[in-house]
């Protein structure tokens, strides 16, 4: 964004400190700033001042809206410098012919993680010749898409759904340009030639219409290099590269597929289509994306407490675990899932995991303590003893020091707790 | 005209009559009759003939120049070779470091031998088969089939058989003689015992210009020294802080600049995004001129093994299925790699085959 300082944005407020956006004008000037409030949670801004506010706080990478999805609108190049903000949408590709079935994959697809469950975004529909079957897919689809289709079919396409179209390359760009205009649909731009794309990106930002850049993913490396030197470019100010990015994953090997899916998780893209619905391919690449675009100005923590899991009496045994969020709710579901009425004292590590805080110091005997009293877990439980996980065993002996406490050492994975506890607790 | 056409069972040519390439009007209009052969033959004819127009076009359209801005960096990252063929007995060198860019990508690659039985994922236990019963017969299979660049030697039967320093080192002895790749040598975790250890370690690889791994705040002073002495390189450990891995550094380098980092490396989805940018922030500091974070980066992929997904059968949970093991497996410890890698990695450590043959053809392209 252009904006460097609140201050610049500060001056185009009403500067009446009002409240109604839940903050002062000077704090919702710093939170424009950091893209924590949207311009709209200002009711009093005239069009002129907004128009201003609005050119100065736009994304250095264009953000696109399209049936649901949000892409790019990306500011930096490394999520330290700030954050990343829109994850890439995975998409698969069907086309009118196997649709349904793809539908009912993509939609079934679900992955658990950190207690959230992560899913797909949609489809990349590709046209295939049965004109009819295609316009029947687009009206039954109820998940977000985007269109590959050849040009005399996309204005009857786009009389049904409005969406993101392509691919526009230098052949048939005259086409696309015409049917964008009229629609007002972004289009997807492929060549795996910068020059050919600079060429596209002139055209279509020339007449006000927004694209996707495709660079087109033959070899992993030579489309690095293409994705590298766009956003580089992109966020230093090419106007015609300041835009999103999509990468199309179709290859045969697994292997590959999978490194060059989490290839580009990692550097730059914005949108994502792959080509099937494939656990292999899509479980780390969905994680890695949860990671990367996890904001790093907030810690991955929950906060430390005594938590329930199921119905706990004064008999149920006492599990210590560390905040780091994905710690925890592993734990808890596994917890859960075995049917387990118990506690879990959550202790602050600092949101880190038990492996590394162990060895940090930061998950020691002391910590363990001051959890126990100040969740007051000895009135919750006539026993006194604590369950560890395996990778704190060498705290034991400190523990049981400290708080006078029997400490169990548990299972090194949480996922075995269940016939680890029907052993030692009766 | 004649076109070839290609995708079909045999690649054969066809005559289109009154067919101008010159103009795509025509081509529109384009009727051929029979059903059977329209639809084999018609996306081959597009094909063909696309790429017939696209060069027509290139003549036509004039292509704009782009200049390409180049993200600058005033600093290098060192270089450090490992395994000495001159002093030492080493077969070969392999150098680490020395990229000018956060962006660049190239890295060595060591597979994971131990020189005691412990317990290992399925897939790898697959994979070894009875190699795993000898780790020098291991080695020797990784150099034979060249699954690697270096060998990766954990000696921790001086923790899980509480073995003496001086009896653990003889596999390593028996390994450098049987075996010619450089070495990355490393220890049991606990900093006490592998101080003991890496006394005797250096005793039995004088300037063979093997790693020792690794060194912690509290025991750099020592191991840089003894590295310095033996004529060796090492491992310059800290948990994901930066400023803790400069000093860890400045320590060391009283004594070597032969350092490589392992700044940590979190498996795939257990805390990727701390290791990644840690990682990546370390990078562009050494970039951008700070000379106690200018060294090669080191990243254990193996760690991928500690995360469910890469060992566990399949899920119970109320999720799709995560999809063979054998294949998950190397694909979690090839992801968590590759995230360091793009963060700038300079050498990978991996516990399964497929993993290194997956980034060792991926490394091929990027050279």
């Amino acid at each position: 964004m252009k904006a460097k300082s609140p201050l610049e944005i500060y001056k185009l407020l009403p500067k009446t400190n009002c409240m109604k956006c839940g903050t002062t004008c000077m704090g919702f000037a710093t939170n424009l700033i950091q893209r924590k409030q949207k311009l709209d949670e200002c009711p009093y801004l005239d069009e002129k001042a907004r128009k201003k506010i609005a050119e100065l706080i736009e994304p250095n990478i264009k953000e696109i809206e399209f049936d649901g999805l949000v892409v790019g609108g990306e500011e930096v190049l490394f999520r330290h410098e700030l954050t990343f903000f829109n994850k890439p949408p995975f998409l698969i590709k069907a086309n009118e012919q196997n649709y349904e079935e793809v539908v009912k994959e993509v939609k079934s697809y679900k992955k658990i993680y950190i207690g959230k469950e992560l899913k797909l975004d949609g489809i990349l529909l590709e046209f295939k010749g049965d004109k009819d079957k295609f316009l029947r897919a687009l009206k039954e689809i109820d998940l977000s898409l985007a269109i590959v289709a050849p040009p005399n079919v996309l204005k009857s396409a786009l009389e049904v759904r409005r969406t993101a179209i392509g691919y526009a390359t230098v052949e048939n760009y005259e086409d696309f340009l015409e049917v964008a205009k009229a629609y007002e649909v972004p289009v997807m731009i492929k060549s795996n030639d910068l020059r050919e794309l600079k060429f596209l990106a002139e055209k279509f930002r020339g007449e006000g219409v927004k694209y996707v850049i495709n660079p087109v993913l033959d070899r992993i490396s030579s489309c690095y290099d293409r994705v590298i030197k766009i956003r580089v470019n992109g966020i230093k100010g090419d106007r015609d590269f300041a835009y999103p990015i999509m990468v199309e994953i179709d290859f045969d090997d697994v292997f590959y597929s999978a490194m060059a899916s989490m290839t580009f998780v990692c550097r730059y893209a914005d949108l994502m289509v792959f080509r099937e619905v494939n656990p292999l391919v899509l479980m780390p690449s969905i994680v890695l994306r949860e990671n990367i675009y996890t904001d790093p100005r907030v810690p991955v923590a929950v906060e430390s407490g005594l938590y329930k899991i199921g119905n706990p009496n004064g008999n149920a045994p006492v599990f210590v675990t560390t905040n780091f969020m994905l710690t925890y709710y592993t734990v808890k579901t596994d917890l859960e899932s075995a049917g387990i009425d118990c506690y879990l004292l959550v202790i602050d590590t600092g949101g880190i995991c038990v492996g590394a805080s162990v060895a940090s110091g930061r998950f020691n005997a002391n910590a363990v303590k001051e959890a126990l009293d100040k969740f007051k877990v000895e009135e919750r439980v006539k026993h006194r003893k604590l369950i560890i996980p395996g990778l704190a065993s060498r705290l034991k002996g400190a523990i049981e020091d400290a708080t006078g406490w029997e400490v169990l050492v548990g299972p090194v994975d949480s996922s075995a707790i269940k016939d680890w506890l029907e052993k030692v607790w009766s | 005209m004649r076109l070839k056409v290609e995708g079909l069972k045999a690649d054969f040519e066809v005559e289109i009559e009154g067919l101008d390439i010159e103009g795509l009007e025509e081509i529109e209009g384009l009727e051929i009759e029979g059903e059977l052969i329209l639809e084999l033959i018609v996306p081959a004819i597009t094909k063909a003939i696309s790429e017939i127009v696209s060069k027509r076009v290139e003549k036509k359209i004039e292509l704009p120049e782009v200049e390409i801005k180049e993200l600058e960096f005033p600093n290098r990252i060192r270089e450090v070779v490992i395994g000495n063929t001159e002093k030492g007995t080493r077969r070969y060198s392999v150098k680490v470091g020395g990229k000018g860019s956060i962006f660049e990508i190239g890295y060595a690659i060591a597979l994971d031998v131990f020189d005691t039985k412990i317990k290992l994922p399925k897939a790898v236990r697959d994979a070894y088969g009875d190699l795993l019963n000898d780790p020098v017969e291991q080695a020797k299979a990784i150099e034979e089939k060249k699954m690697a660049d270096l060998i990766a030697f954990h000696i921790i039967s001086i923790d899980v058989e509480n073995k003496e320093p001086k009896e653990a080192v003889k596999s390593l002895k028996r390994l450098l003689d049987e075996v010619g790749m450089p070495v990355v040598v490393g220890g049991c975790g606990d900093v006490k015992k592998d101080v003991a250890l890496f006394r005797e370690v250096v005793k039995v690889c004088k300037d063979e210009g093997i790693v020792l791994n690794s060194a912690t705040l509290e025991s750099g002073e020592e191991i840089g020294k003894l590295a310095k002495e033996s004529g060796n390189a090492v491992i310059s450990w800290v948990q994901l802080d930066i400023n803790q891995q400069k000093q860890l550094n400045r320590i060391i380098a009283k004594h070597t600049r032969e350092i490589i980092m392992d700044t940590t490396t979190a498996g795939l989805g257990y805390g990727t995004e701390y290791s990644f940018t840690t990682m990546e922030r370390i990078r562009l500091a050494g970039l951008k001129g700070d000379e106690d974070l200018a060294y090669p980066i080191m990243t254990a992929g193996s760690n991928a093994w500690g995360c469910r997904e890469a060992w566990m059968k399949d899920t119970t949970l109320d999720e799709t299925t995560w999809g063979d093991r054998a294949f998950r497996g190397p694909i979690w410890e090839i992801g968590t790699s590759l995230v360091s890698i793009l963060a700038g990695a300079d050498l990978v450590l991996n516990l399964h085959p497929k993993s290194a043959e997956c980034l060792k053809k991926l490394r091929e392209e990027f050279a």
